[in-house]
């Protein structure tokens, strides 16, 4: 891994970390949410400052550009945050359909009662 | 002392046919709910100005939110048994009391069958036969018990069933999924048999290449179903 590829990493780390904080400070990302997004950012910075460890672990994993394996690790906490999303997604769903389902009952009784009063 | 039922008649864009099929069901005697699946024709309308029990999703949920949400209403007003009923007047009231009979004499959820017994009125085309054996045989693997039906709309739950789907229902395509999910919580599930007619109104929610995607997805969820309950079954 040549210098400048670790230099780039790690400005965007940083910069992908700040983005993220100022995000959760701003209230427009729940800090529970921000947390992969932290980690992904913190463990590539880490990989960028160290080389060292990243290498032996390259070289023993076969990889033949270092770089790749950042890359690898990179890609692989993106999909995890991906399928973080599609669970969020899908827990808002089912949130969105159970309100649905309450409101149109609700209304109903409310329609009814004014019905009755009149 | 006769049982409170419930007839759900889930209804997406049933303008031709919704008056009739609520005012058919009525004539037998039973109260009904209508649920208005976020309709864009004039069900709602129609429904309002003739004073039918409407409860009207503000969004479209698919048929098994709707239906599920007949169960929460019936579970919100004490009904024993709910009985749900297609808006496109597929489904003959006169076979309601056979349901309701069934449930009676101690099943949990009764469903009207088309293959029990001779075959008799609309069967549907071969190919959704052939989908229906598939889930007949699968069910059969998965469960230990057979189901002629297992797409059946036309079909009674009793208070445990109403209960486990209020809480539990699945969105599309909901009927053979929430087969597996009956069975393997334990509930007794048996058939009645009823004939149905030709739809008179409406679109079937299944044709072409989704019913493609209805196979793999139905298939996909009986099996995910019968693998995360499996070892709660006695």
């Amino acid at each position: 891994m040549t210098l400048a590829i670790r230099l780039i990493l790690v400005v965007m780390c940083v910069a992908l970390l700040i983005y993220v904080i100022r995000l959760v400070s701003r209230e427009r990302l729940l800090l529970k949410y921000s947390l992969l997004w932290l980690l992904l950012a913190i463990v590539t910075l880490l990989c960028a400052v160290f080389p060292g460890p990243v290498f032996a672990l390259a070289r023993l994993c076969g990889f033949t550009l270092s770089s790749n394996f950042v890359f690898l690790v990179g890609i692989f906490f993106l999909m995890l945050v991906g399928l973080s999303l599609s669970v969020i997604v899908s827990k808002q769903a089912t949130s969105i359909k159970n309100l649905t389902q309450r409101l149109a009952i609700v209304e109903k009784e409310l329609l009814d009662t004014t019905a009755k009063k009149h | 002392m006769r049982p409170k039922v419930l007839i759900i008649i889930p209804a997406y864009n049933e303008q031709e046919a919704i008056l009739s099929t609520a005012c058919a069901v009525e004539a037998y005697g039973y109260d009904y709910v209508i649920v208005n699946d976020g309709s864009k024709d004039d069900t709602l309308s129609i429904c309002r100005e003739n004073g039918l029990n409407v409860l009207d999703l503000p969004q479209n949920l698919g048929i098994g939110g709707a239906v599920q949400t007949g169960h929460k209403y019936a579970l919100r007003y004490g009904y024993d048994i709910d009985i749900q009923v297609d808006g496109d007047g597929q489904h003959d009231p006169q076979y309601l009391h056979l349901l309701v009979e069934e449930i009676e004499r101690g099943a949990d959820l009764a469903i009207g069958s088309r293959f029990v017994e001779e075959s008799r009125g609309f069967q549907s085309t071969a190919l959704r036969r052939l989908g229906i054996t598939w889930f007949k045989v699968l069910l059969g693997a998965l469960t230990g018990t057979s189901v002629t039906d297992a797409t059946s709309g036309f079909r009674a739950c009793g208070r445990k069933a109403i209960k486990l789907f209020s809480e539990s229902y699945p969105i599309d395509y909901p009927e053979p999924e929430s087969i597996a999910l009956a069975l393997k919580r334990g509930l007794r599930v048996r058939e009645v048999p009823v004939s149905m007619r030709e739809r008179q109104g409406g679109q079937s929610s299944i044709g072409g290449l989704s019913s493609i995607y209805f196979m793999v997805k139905v298939t996909l969820a009986i099996c995910v179903v019968c693998l995360a309950n499996g070892r709660k079954k006695k």
